[in-house]
């Protein structure tokens, strides 16, 4: 029986997170079918990026490299992953649901004459139907799908729908380059470098802890507290409105509803309210911690920690204590 | 008077010539025959008319209290005008004998008085507007006075060109007098003063020169009309008489749902929004053709107060060059949208509606703006950064910060209310709309518990839909997505259609709004109600026992989609008044009522950040505590959050505190 096969994506060196969860979910079909998984990787320089993959249990890694992959370009990655597909045979092709991918898979699907099954949450085997699960109607109805017809199947799924903490490391993927035909003349999109958003601004969108600072901080010479907190805890700082249009941290560290929006694992909220045009922009913390002296400020029914007291007494307590123990 | 034997053929060739210039150039106005047909109006001749004589010939709206001198100058040019267009026009008949048994003399007594105040009143308007652009200089006018913005002679070519007009007139007048000398030359009081000046015989030398020069330049002045800012006395005129008053600031509905699923619609083709001059409507056109270019809307629009790059007034006449280099090929080419006029512009509106309610001749900003915010979000998929999170939240959750569908209720049950559900009771007398902000935001949250209480302690059999409510597509369709605001609004409609009640109450004026003035474009009639109307009728019938115990001293803020928008001023006001004892006062601000300041939210705004120097929040919220107000009394759950987040920036709270007029009144509700 042929394999499952994971595309992978990475940036500058970097595996994109959301292809470890998909590497998970490759696994997970791969033992239920009882085959082996592929991983596939492709991009310009990937070299860094293959080494985190390098203790993955997976059968083999292969390794589409070309200068024409990088900038993205949906012709290139369409052509790297028919010839993966062509030449590994495998039964379902998992993608991560990234941008790249909603952009380029469907191609790459149709050039199979295959629909793509797109923003899973799940798979599983039933029988001997594999079912992959997917979100309709606002998250409101799951729906089951089956793939029917002849492999290849190809499927992607949506962010966080596994977790990358249940990856199984005990393997050592053969490493395999693989060439694919590319012929850049004929690709008709060219790309741009890629803008970032925060040109040259503070991006908290991919930090796991941020300490935010509110209007409870008092002055601009008390958010140095915040900043010593944030760097003992491996994180960034980010503030609510108040404080960046007072001017004491730059607009480009605001959060909210007109600032950005963040994922941390940990929100560490300093002195804020909790006003709801703040908290959209935090609500996809996991676990949010609230210091307030106002026991009635709506941050306390958003955080799942709070402390009723000053920030200017709680945070350097906490310091004493990181530094102290560290 | 002229002496017919000699002049005749001449002067009237060259009448007939300004004539024919004059129809010429008036392809300006007929160009507006580029837009597209106007649906959903309703005109009805005797409004038109009586829009085209008290509002159009009479000038009605361009007094305003809040432009004394703008006013004044105006009046006097307007009326001097016409004035003396009335003494021109009997002028030519008395000295051709014809109606002179009705007509009178030049030299009647109280008509040659009249035509003095006439040209005096012109002579002062014209000298009031050179003061104010070169003294006074308001910064909304245009600065380069003898460019304007695009008109021939700009804004004081043609002030001066008006000045050699009234010399020229006072000087005939002169001349004619001391030459014929009447009896009642002293009634010509100004003309007979400078006939004084010089001898008659210099008088009878120069008459000839004089009275000549009064024709041509007087000819010249028709036949340039149209293309000078003085073509606002036809264009506006042409605008109020087709201006369906009861319909003004309500945007335009399209139907995208339909476009879209039409089988046969060429959608390559379909313009979704305005982009050019050829996507408005010929009204619309109109109004970029009729606007005087006055600047009043720019002087009390909130985001230019807070220095937004939008000047209502130059995207009007931005519209007006476009369109005459598409009907005309006058100018140079542009893109309307994105280069004559930004998308920061654009999206710097609050959609407040100051202007409209400003405008002397009835142009209706908000909705062209909303065209153009159209295309912008449905042709070319480019929103306002966070704004376009906003707009995904409304689709995929039902609310615009994107939280959980299915939380419309944890405001009461956190708070152990038990909420009759429509679901479970499937009738009820009021249907409670409590908004996405009433049902997600913790400070509105407190909002919508007060009105439980209020509708509690007076009886009400009402009912909530719970998690069966979702956004009315309010902020979706002032940013221009159309095709979601539909989506919601018909998804609104069939839920409503399921219940029976007799009507809607809600505290929030953005749904107020959109419900009852535009869902009946989509079949959805439904009675419904402010909270301050609602609460107002309950605190007058007696069914609700208020207590004139609330303290404070109260500023009110008048939401802009409540007054401006829905005329609704005073039952806000009347219920703080019920509320209010105790050496309580009620102080208004100086923009108050139909001339209130924006919070800064509405339009969308509430959901990005548009680039400004001033907050518009911090500006209402200095201009309320000028009043020496303790309390700010809102009626809006946009408005709240605004001045509440004004409060804390400016570190405030302390010293004054934000409430609801539900909130206010239940806190005097009777305990026992």
């Amino acid at each position: 029986m042929s394999n499952v096969l994971v595309l992978a994506e990475q940036r500058a060196g970097t595996l994109n997170p959301q292809s470890i969860e998909v590497v998970v979910a490759g696994q997970k079909l791969a033992a239920a079918l009882g085959v082996e998984l592929d991983i596939a990787l492709i991009g310009g320089d990937i070299d860094a990026a293959a080494e985190s993959l390098a203790s993955v249990k997976a059968a083999r890694l292969f390794m589409v490299s070309d200068g024409a992959l990088e900038p993205y370009r949906a012709e290139a990655f369409d052509v790297a992953g028919r010839t993966l597909v062509e030449e590994l045979k495998p039964q379902y092709v998992l993608l991560p649901h990234t941008y790249l991918v909603r952009d380029y898979a469907p191609r790459l699907a149709a050039a199979f004459k295959r629909v793509l099954i797109s923003d899973c949450v799940d798979v599983r085997r039933d029988n001997d139907n594999i079912v992959f699960t997917r979100q309709l109607f606002q998250g409101k109805v799951n729906a089951d799908v089956l793939a029917k017809g002849d492999a290849p199947h190809f499927v992607s799924f949506q962010a966080g729908a596994f977790r990358a903490d249940q990856l199984e490391t005990d393997g050592a993927p053969s490493k395999q380059a693989m060439n694919a035909p590319f012929d850049a003349a004929a690709f008709k999109t060219q790309s741009h470098d890629p803008v970032h958003e925060m040109a040259d601004g503070v991006d908290l969108s991919n930090v796991d802890i941020i300490v935010s600072v509110g209007r409870g901080i008092q002055s601009e010479e008390n958010v140095e507290i915040a900043r010593q907190l944030a760097k003992a805890l491996g994180g960034e700082i980010g503030a609510s409105r108040p404080v960046c249009d007072a001017g004491w941290l730059s607009s480009d560290h605001q959060i909210g509803s007109s600032g950005q929006s963040v994922t941390p694992k940990l929100y560490l909220a300093l002195g804020i309210s909790g006003s709801i045009q703040h908290m959209v922009g935090a609500k996809g913390a996991k676990t949010i911690a609230a210091i307030n002296t106002d026991p009635k400020a709506p941050i306390f029914a958003a955080a799942d920690y709070g402390v009723v007291g000053d920030v200017l007494e709680v945070v350097p307590a906490l310091l004493e204590e990181l530094q102290g123990g560290g | 008077m002229e002496d017919g034997s000699h002049l005749g053929g001449l002067f009237y060739g060259l009448a007939a010539l300004a004539m024919v210039v004059f129809v010429y150039n008036l392809r300006g106005l007929a160009s507006i025959r580029l837009g597209k047909p106007e649906k959903h109006r309703n005109l009805k001749p005797l409004a038109q008319l009586w829009n085209a004589l008290f509002f159009g010939v009479g000038q009605a709206r361009a007094n305003n209290r809040r432009f004394t001198y703008a006013s004044v100058m105006h009046f006097c040019l307007g009326w001097g005008f016409i004035e003396l267009l009335f003494a021109t026009t009997v002028g030519f008949f008395v000295a051709r004998d014809i109606f002179t048994s009705f007509l009178p003399g030049m030299d009647v007594p109280w008509f040659a008085a009249l035509n003095e105040i006439g040209g005096l009143m012109l002579l002062t308007g014209l000298l009031m507007a050179l003061f104010r652009r070169y003294v006074d200089k308001p910064e909304a006018l245009p600065q380069d006075a003898f460019k304007g913005r695009g008109h021939l002679l700009g804004d004081t070519g043609i002030i001066l060109f008006l000045l050699i007009l009234v010399a020229g007139g006072f000087l005939s007048e002169a001349a004619r007098l001391a030459i014929e000398r009447p009896d009642t030359a002293a009634f010509s009081f100004v003309g007979n003063a400078v006939s004084g000046l010089a001898s008659a015989e210099t008088w009878v030398s120069l008459e000839p020169s004089i009275w000549w020069g009064h024709a041509v330049t007087s000819f010249a002045f028709i036949a340039v009309l149209p293309l000078t800012k003085m073509f606002h006395a036809v264009g506006a005129i042409a605008n109020v008489a087709v201006t369906d008053r009861e319909r003004r600031g309500l945007v335009r509905p399209m139907n995208v749902s339909a476009l879209m699923e039409d089988p046969d619609a060429d959608l390559d083709n379909i313009a979704l929004g305005a982009s050019k001059s050829q996507d408005f409507t010929w009204k619309q056109l109109l109004d970029s053709v009729a606007c005087t270019e006055c600047a009043r809307c720019t002087t009390v629009c909130p985001a230019h107060a807070a220095e937004r790059p939008l000047s209502p007034m130059n995207v009007i006449t931005d519209i007006r060059h476009d369109l005459y280099h598409e009907s005309l090929g006058r100018g140079e080419a542009r893109k309307l949208v994105g280069e004559r006029v930004s998308e920061d512009t654009l999206w710097s509106c609050t959609t407040c509606g100051a202007c409209t309610e400003v405008c002397p001749v009835f142009v209706d900003h908000v909705p062209t703006f909303t065209d153009m915010r159209r295309y912008l979000v449905m042709s070319e998929g480019s929103p306002p950064d966070k704004g376009g999170e906003a707009l995904e939240a409304m689709m995929s959750k039902g609310n615009p910060w994107g939280l959980p569908a299915r939380g419309r209720t944890e405001w009461a049950s956190s708070a152990g209310i038990d909420l009759p559900l429509m679901k479970d009771k499937k009738q009820a007398d009021v249907l409670y709309w409590v908004g996405c902000a009433g049902a997600y935001d913790p400070r509105n949250q407190q909002v919508a518990r007060a009105m439980v209480r209020l509708l509690d302690a007076a009886g009400v059999d009402y009912g909530v839909l719970g998690d069966e409510e979702t956004c009315t597509g309010d902020s979706a369709r002032r940013m221009g997505d159309e095709y979601g605001f539909e989506t919601l609004a018909m998804q609104n409609i069939e839920t409503f259609k399921q219940y029976e009640f007799n009507k809607i109450v809600t505290p929030c004026p953005h749904c107020f709004h959109t419900i009852a003035n535009e869902y009946p474009d989509f079949d959805g009639r439904f009675e419904v109600e402010h909270h301050s109307d609602f609460i107002d009728g309950l605190i007058a019938s007696g069914k609700l026992g208020v207590k004139p115990t609330n303290g404070s001293v109260t500023t009110y803020h008048d939401p802009c989609y409540l007054g401006r928008h829905n005329r609704i001023y005073d039952s806000p006001r009347n219920v703080l008044a019920a509320a209010s004892g105790n050496g309580a006062s009620l102080r208004e601000m100086d923009q108050n009522r139909n001339n209130s300041f924006c919070c800064g939210a509405g339009g969308g705004n509430m959901w990005y950040e548009p680039e400004e120097k001033e907050r518009i929040n911090l500006l209402r919220l200095r201009q309320a505590r000028a009043t020496g107000a303790d309390t700010i009394a809102v009626g809006c759950s946009f408005c709240m959050i605004m001045m509440e987040d004004a409060v804390r920036v400016a570190n405030e709270e302390d010293s004054v505190q934000v409430r609801d007029i539900a909130e206010i009144v239940a806190d005097t509700l009777s305990t026992n």
